[in-house]
């Protein structure tokens, strides 16, 4: 039986230390992307920290977050690319990866050519593939159009030449990046209706996209990344509302919720329940802190919160503590949260005795 | 709806990520599952080859005919210059650029093995040795091409063929085999320092006018030095002297022998070690 497992997987790129002045240092700090850290010689950027992760038969995952979270890399880790620098990887089953349309596709030669050459590319013989090549050009659609060079296809044909030959060779498990974004309507129906045959026997899916229609349509899990550590995972639902809610650098450290508040254990057990909307819907009209070093009474002056809480709007009093959070001298960042250098001093806030804010200044200082 | 048969080979290509493999077993697999993915790496290899010449009439016969033509013009004016008769002049040089342009190509192709890859090895777990493969695979065939023009000027100058003819069979064997540790070994540097590309690249340069190919061997007065030290003069003479019916050196065999089992023994390890992080220095 197929099964993916990761055990604090770790993946450092190293960037030899000539080539990284202190100027860029800084700013790559601030840019999107992972975490910069570095030892005697060379730098790495840490792509992905500590990941653990298991994945069995008919998990279907999608994997969310936002550019240079690490969903491309950890694709890769999982197809056996790249080797992590630290941790522990257990894989069994075929992997069939269709991350890189093009991957081995020769421009100049026709589709049933490279529906050979994408074959040998996956371990098949010529022989085996001269048996399959029928259902696959059936499936792509794409009629006469096989026996043109392919450097005359669309992106959305390459793309049905692609996922017809991958999915074809029925691997365990498959992985896909951003696929079929530039398929047609008619072509994901297709798509999805073989995923889903191929998923109900015994595979294991993982997607990484952009799209939230996609993934709540072709998955059954999810997991949010943000800057190479794995944020949130759970169900589809679960996960988008944390990254629509909180983003993808979270303020809302879900396992701190729930320590700080250990009460809420047996409420936690009810399906469909996750503490960040235990924390929208009660948490936040309890006064009860969501973690961060954040204390509720810190907004006990603040119109702005107390209209919200009034209107019993959750999720309106939660993004004001998105946005006063940074200049509450109290608050503690989760790990890989980064000041977003837009944000405005909240001019109107009234502070409260014992939780002073500090200044735009202070604040960039301490968390950039 | 799908042909349960690919399934079964499937499991054997598709290696299997364990971490706790020696990595020097690792590599001695890697070898081998890629020289069975000969069916890849040959179409790979051909294909290399084909996109060259993509929508031009005569194709990979170009390589045919360019060679041809440098051969008989380089061929009708040094023999002029080292007033040496054509007949026995233009046979020498034929063979002796078709098998520097063997050698050539795959110093130079080697060093771009898993740089020119890098869009499949990010993609796909496949084993390392097939580029290897891919990259001697499309150099033989260079060979084959432009041997058509060798065996023209053999004929047309009636160089007689026997038994010992056979041995250069032997000796392209030798350069082939060598180009494969080699390949393996550089490309990997190359892939971690890139300075090393064209360092090597003016190298071969270089030995192409130290190596006798354009002038022979027997102008120079003491041959010990400068010959015996350079390995690309003894990879060329173990295929060119049979050819032209004269006999080879037995210490040019041995320092074939020689330079072939320190190579692979010497790479195995190196390349073992660096195996792993070949993909992040891409």
């Amino acid at each position: 039986m197929a099964f993916i497992e990761l055990k604090d997987v770790c993946i450092d790129f190293p960037i030899p230390k000539s080539r990284l002045n202190v100027g860029l240092k800084r700013s790559l700090r601030h840019a999107i992307g992972g975490k910069l850290k570095s030892s005697v010689g060379v730098s790495y950027v840490r792509a992905l920290d500590t990941i653990n992760l298991h994945l069995t038969k008919g998990d279907r995952v999608g994997l969310v977050g936002h550019n240079g979270a690490g969903k491309t890399t950890l694709l890769r880790v999982l197809a056996g690319v790249y080797p992590p620098s630290s941790g522990e990887i257990k894989c069994k089953g075929r992997i069939a990866s269709l991350l890189d349309i093009s991957l081995g596709f020769d421009l100049e030669a026709s589709g049933i050519e490279n529906i050979f050459l994408r074959g040998l590319y996956l371990g098949l013989s010529k022989q085996q593939i001269s048996k399959c090549v029928d259902k696959i050009s059936n499936f792509t659609n794409l009629g006469d159009y096989l026996s043109m060079p392919i450097r005359t296809y669309s992106s959305g044909m390459l793309m049905r030449l692609a996922f017809a030959i991958t999915t074809e060779v029925e691997p365990d498990i498959i992985l896909m990046d951003e696929w079929i974004s530039v398929g047609d309507a008619k072509f994901m129906e297709q798509a999805k209706e073989r995923l889903e045959s191929f998923i109900s026997t015994s595979s294991i899916m993982v997607l990484a996209s952009h799209s939230e229609d996609l993934i709540r349509s072709t998955c059954n899990k999810a997991i949010l990344l943000g800057q190479g550590e794995i944020l949130a995972q759970g169900s589809v639902d679960e996960v988008y509302h944390h990254y629509n809610f909180f983003g993808s650098s979270a303020f809302f450290n879900i396992d701190e919720y729930i320590s700080i508040h250990p009460d809420l254990e047996a409420s936690m057990s009810v399906p469909g329940m996750a503490p960040w909307m235990h924390f929208i819907r009660y948490g936040i009209f309890e006064g009860r802190s969501p973690g961060c070093g954040i204390s509720l009474e810190a907004f006990d002056n603040d119109p702005v919160f107390a209209s919200a809480i009034q209107a019993r709007n959750g999720l309106a009093a939660a993004e004001r503590i998105e946005n006063i959070a940074p200049f509450l001298s109290s608050f503690v960042p989760p790990k890989g949260w980064r000041q977003n250098k837009e944000l405005s001093y909240p001019d109107e806030f009234i502070e409260t005795d014992g939780h002073p804010l500090i200044s735009i200044e202070e604040s960039l200082a301490k968390y950039s | 709806m799908l042909c349960g048969f690919c399934g079964d080979l499937l499991k054997i290509n598709t290696p299997q990520i364990d971490n706790s493999k020696n990595s020097f077993t690792e590599t001695l697999v890697d070898l081998h599952q890629g020289l069975m993915m000969y069916h890849l790496w040959g179409r790979l290899g051909w294909n290399d080859i084909l996109q060259r010449y993509r929508r031009s009439r005569l194709g990979p016969l170009w390589l045919t005919i360019s060679m041809a033509v440098l051969i008989g013009a380089l061929g009708l004016l040094y023999a002029k210059l080292f007033k040496v008769d054509v007949a026995e002049y233009i046979p020498f040089l034929a063979i002796g650029f078709v098998l520097w342009q063997l050698i050539s190509g795959i110093l130079l192709d080697g060093c771009n093995v898993f740089v020119h890859s890098e869009g499949i090895i990010k993609q796909i777990k496949l084993p390392l040795s097939l580029h290897v493969y891919r990259v001697l695979w499309r150099n033989f065939l260079t060979l084959l091409h432009n041997s058509v023009v060798v065996v023209f000027v053999m004929v047309y100058f009636d160089i007689g063929v026997d038994i010992n003819t056979l041995l250069a069979l032997l000796g392209t064997f030798f350069i082939i085999i060598n180009g494969g540790w080699f390949s393996f070994l550089i490309g990997m540097l190359c892939a971690r320092y890139r300075d090393l590309n064209p360092t090597i690249a003016s190298l071969v340069t270089l030995s192409f006018f130290l190596t006798p190919i354009i002038w022979n061997p027997s102008l120079i007065p003491d041959r010990a030095f400068i010959l015996l030290y350079n390995p690309f003069f003894h990879f060329v003479e173990s295929i060119r002297a049979p050819l032209l019916g004269q006999p080879v050196q037995v210490e040019t065999w041995w320092i074939l022998t020689l330079i072939t089992a320190l190579g692979w023994i010497a790479v195995i390890p190196a390349v073992s070690k660096m195996g792993r992080k070949l993909v992040y220095w891409l």
